[in-house]
């Protein structure tokens, strides 16, 4: 049995009148890949928020690594390693993508200010490392991206956004990595590639624990070994891919708000 | 506890200034989500635009030492011309800036307000000094419970009252106010339903810009002077006000102006000294507030998606 | 690649030496500007330099050799621009009031070096600035004055006092959006000018008389020194002195820029939440944000202070705290070398029309509006953070694009 990396239990997110995640629990096992579907508005990006640290939980439990991490500032969530991506690519557009990347180790904080008047060499060498290991991490899911470091963030197509996005928050080898509609917007070209990179986040950083929300089913049932559907906060079904596909309450969610929007 | 009593009157006018103030500046911070940091110097404009008109109108006869209608209208004409000043500092200045960062549009409004105030300074005759601003309102007043009661203090409290039912009646009631309120909520889709947000736009300074034209004026008429950097203080405490009460809402607007006008008034009286520190006060009520509950008394109506 | 490209324009062999020599130009059109009274002189002066300017921005040839020569030129260029500052105040010995123009600009380049960092570099819209510079100024006056401390204490103490000074101003914005965060400056900017007007030990409206001036080792800058048989005005002493902590001022600016802490500084700017998300404690670097650029308040407070002699609230209003943002908004936000040109030039411009004086301030406006319309990147634009040289062990610098 593998170990567990990052676990909920009965976890609930209201805001003021509105539930949004109502006692939802999973739990995510290294090396896996969990996907949360569900039709829009169901909460999945919420829980993105709480775990990521964003918004504090209402009730239930968080757990990551054996501590119970509700109400922790998200930057401290990021450095104990849960980082993520988000559905409207968070970049930093007017620096370079080499500093996008470099953001993404944020590994430094004790006398950075000190180090960087006052001792220059050194602080140059671990940058100099980190510069290293920013560029190994763009060369495997961008070659363009490792050869030209220095192009503005802004500048690029949304495609190179989403992989600079990854290369950022896999820079500081995080334990469990939250993708949030990494497809959405890509032609069935792009999503192949994706679907690549996804496989290729868990060969090159062995161990990790990735969750997947996404509305694009061919990348789910080819990346995720394990589905939890929420319709209104809610979980209707969890199961693998085939299982959840063929679950009645599963199609009468996504057919039936597809029903309403009509 | 006349003194008491006589504060509340004081405080009630006060706070009737403040609320104005913050309520035209609202009106840009709901429907655009924008800071507008000219406002306080627009409110100035307004009074360093009556001035002339109404000398001129005095000399022309149109006034007489008793008279009742011709000011009243004189005061529409104001609203009228800070209006079209709206609509030209939208032009001007907020349009090219609507599609870059905040920051800049903010920063731009700060530059603005300065351009009005030492523009005020450097083309009215002896701008630099404070200016002596006609009576507009009825004199006397009566005593009630060994209190006076000026008639230009309910003046005042009346007019602000009317301003803001009219706004209320403008959002609510008329096809212009649902377009405000469409694209406070979500502008794409109000556009998409076609309402012409541009026009909208204009319409909002237009309005706001009369707001803070009437606001000027009869905190100049109370006061008696008016000088061309009382825009700044008056603006920031129109802000102040906004952000106490709730940004983005009217009803956080009233509030704060409340408030702050209360807070102004007793820590002046109160407090040894107090006068001379008495914008000290309300400032560090503000900062206090943004420290402890940012989003105001009644919660801010502006959230940040993730 | 750098080789390359010398091979490729080897027979430009005008090239070497290009900026340098451009540099020596401007320096010269500047030092028509500010030193003579003769208008004709001053408007050429300018029109030439527009012009300059315009085949810079406009012309993509000019551009790229430009930017090129500033490639390959980058020590000679500095070494030129240092002797300039070091040789241009022996030649207006008659002059005193143009070095006193010049070292008003050193201190506002301080000062703009210093808003930068909070709202350059980290987006925090600051609109009461000229608090800290006030601080700072009071501190260093009050502690010679009053306590009859030495100059280098005062200053050090103006300094650090400024900082935490800032750093207390910093916290109640840690959770603030832009436009609650410029109320809050321009609230603490007014609270500190009424303060400084009304209480007793500041002086009230009257401020801080006869402030000492800095000693060396006993030897006061008031003293005028004899220099090649020459006698030579105390501005001059005050200038080389002030040179040397905007020099400093400069170069730790540059250091942080390009360090992670300016690194961070960006972040902050760019996406709070998706910096927080990376792990970077947003917090603590607005808050270090906040008392760097005080820290440099500080310090400008205090050389002012003691070079003036004289200080009262007046100098540190709000008028104060809108021309130091215009400066680093019309120099370009982020970027050290065009703060510095901005703060030159909101900082000259003023003295050098001082008939048009009462349209100082008005001027002021309508350049941060005209700027903020028509250019709002500044005069330079944000510069790309390259990791090049010798420090990081790369030879050559990284390929890529260099955004201007």
């Amino acid at each position: 049995m593998t170990e567990i990396c990052l676990s909920a239990k009965d976890l609930v997110m209201r805001f003021g009148g509105l539930t949004a995640i109502d006692t939802v629990s999973w739990t995510l096992h290294k090396d896996e890949i969990l996907g949360i579907i569900g039709p829009n508005g169901a909460g999945k990006t919420t829980i993105f928020n709480v775990v990521s640290g964003l918004y504090t939980p209402t009730s239930g439990e968080i757990n990551f690594k054996g501590t119970v991490i509700n109400g922790y500032a998200p930057h401290v969530i990021a450095k104990m390693g849960i980082k993520r991506t988000f559905q409207q690519s968070r970049l930093f557009d007017n620096i370079s993508v080499l500093d996008n990347v470099l953001v993404g180790m944020a590994t430094l904080s004790k006398g950075i200010l000190f180090k960087s008047i006052l001792a220059r060499k050194r602080l140059a060498s671990e940058l100099s490392e980190d510069i290293d290991k920013c560029l190994e991490i763009l060369s495997h899911f961008s070659p363009f991206l490792a050869e030209n470091p220095y192009r503005r963030a802004g500048d690029l197509v949304p495609g190179e956004r989403r992989k600079l996005e990854i290369c950022r928050a896999l820079a500081s080898d995080p334990d469990v990595l939250l993708l949030d509609e990494p497809a959405a917007g890509m032609d069935p070209n792009e999503s192949a590639e994706l679907m690549e990179d996804i496989l290729k986040i868990r060969e090159l950083r062995k161990g990790i624990g990735i969750i997947l929300i996404e509305h694009d089913m061919a990348v789910v049932q080819k990346t995720a070994d394990y589905n939890i559907v929420l319709s209104y906060g809610k979980e209707i079904a969890r199961g693998t891919f085939l299982e959840v596909s063929s679950n009645p309450l599963v199609q009468e969610a996504y057919l039936g708000s597809e029903a309403e929007n009509a | 506890m006349n003194t008491l009593l006589q504060l509340l009157i004081s405080a009630l006018l006060v706070s009737s200034l403040y609320s104005l103030v913050a309520v035209g500046f609202t009106m840009y911070v709901g429907v655009i989500n924008l800071a507008n940091f000219s406002h306080g110097d627009t409110c100035v404009l307004g009074t360093f635009l009556m001035m002339p008109i109404f000398l001129y109108a005095t000399k022309a006869g149109w006034i007489s030492a008793s008279a009742g209608l011709m000011i009243p209208i004189l005061i529409i004409l104001i609203l009228l011309l800070t209006g079209i000043w709206g609509a030209a500092v939208y032009k001007i200045l907020v349009k090219p800036l609507l599609a870059a960062p905040r920051l800049i549009l903010l920063l731009a409004t700060v530059a603005a307000g300065q351009v009005i105030r030492e523009g005020i300074r450097v083309i009215y005759p002896n701008g630099s000094n404070p200016q002596v601003f006609p009576k507009l309102l009825p004199s006397g007043g009566f005593h009630l419970l060994d209190i006076t009661l000026g008639y230009d203090s309910l003046t005042i409290i009346f007019l602000t009252i009317v301003c803001i039912l009219c706004l209320n009646f403008i959002i609510h009631k008329t096809k212009m106010g649902v377009a405000m309120r469409a694209v406070s909520q979500n502008a794409d889709v109000a556009q998409m339903m076609g309402i012409n947000i541009e026009r909208t736009i204009i319409a909002v300074f237009m309005i706001g810009s009369a707001l803070a034209g009437m606001a000027g004026i009869l905190n100049a008429t109370y006061y008696g002077i008016t000088k061309f950097n009382l825009g700044s203080n008056l603006g920031i405490k129109g802000f102040s006000a906004a952000v106490i009460g709730g940004l983005g809402d009217f009803k956080g607007a009233i509030v704060g102006g409340f408030l702050l006008g209360f807070i102004e008034v007793f820590a002046a009286a109160y407090i040894p000294n107090g006068s001379q520190y008495q914008d000290v006060f309300s400032f560090l009520a503000v900062i206090a507030f943004l420290i402890f509950r940012p989003s105001g008394i009644l919660g801010e109506k502006i959230f940040e998606k993730v | 690649m750098e080789s390359s490209n010398l091979g490729k324009n080897a027979r430009f062999s005008l090239k070497r030496g290009l900026t340098p020599a451009l540099l020596l130009v401007i320096i010269a059109l500047v030092y028509a500007i500010v030193a003579y009274e003769n208008w004709a002189v001053v408007l050429l002066c300018l029109a030439a330099g527009a012009g300059l300017f315009f085949a810079y921005s406009r012309v993509p040839a000019v551009k790229a050799l430009i930017t090129e020569s500033m490639r390959t030129d980058k020590v000679l260029l500095l070494v030129t621009g240092i002797l300039a500052a070091l040789v241009i105040p022996l030649t207006l010995r008659t002059q005193p009031y143009v070095i006193h123009i010049l070292i008003i600009a050193l201190i506002s380049i301080i000062l703009a070096l210093g808003l930068n960092f909070q709202v350059g570099s980290t987006g925090i819209p600051n609109l009461g600035y000229a608090a800290f510079y006030g601080v700072g100024a009071y501190t260093s006056a009050l502690l010679s004055t009053k306590l009859g401390l030495s100059f280098w204490i005062s200053i050090i103490a103006a300094g650090c006092i400024s900082a935490l000074f800032g750093w207390l101003v910093g916290l109640p914005t840690l959770k603030t959006r832009s436009y609650h965060m410029a109320l809050v400056s321009i609230a603490f900017g007014l609270v500190t000018y009424i303060m400084l007007n009304n209480m007793g030990f500041t002086g009230g409206p009257n401020g801080i008389k006869n402030i000492p001036a800095p000693e060396i080792f006993g030897w006061s800058l008031f003293s005028s020194i004899r220099l090649f048989g020459n006698t030579y005005p105390i501005q001059v002493n005050f200038y080389y002195f002030v040179l040397i902590f905007a020099i400093l001022a400069f170069v730790v600016s540059r250091f942080i820029f390009n360090s992670k802490v300016g690194l961070y500084f960006n972040a902050v700017r760019e996406d709070e939440i998706a910096a927080k998300c990376s792990g970077v404690n947003t917090s603590k670097m607005k808050l270090l944000a906040f008392a760097v650029g005080a820290f440099l308040a500080g310090i400008a407070g205090s050389l002012y202070a003691h070079y003036i002699g004289y200080i009262s609230p007046e100098n540190f209003n709000m008028n104060t705290s809108l021309q130091i943002l215009g400066m680093v908004i019309m120099g370009g936000m982020d970027n050290i070398v065009g703060v510095g040109i901005g703060a030159f030039i909101l900082s000259v411009a003023p003295e050098k029309f001082r008939s048009l004086a009462d349209f100082r301030m008005l001027a002021t406006g309508l350049i941060i509006l005209l700027m903020l319309i028509f250019r709002p990147s500044g005069i330079v634009k944000q510069q790309i953070r390259v990791y090049a040289g010798k420090i990081f062990g790369k030879e050559n610098a990284l390929k890529g694009d260099n955004h201007d």
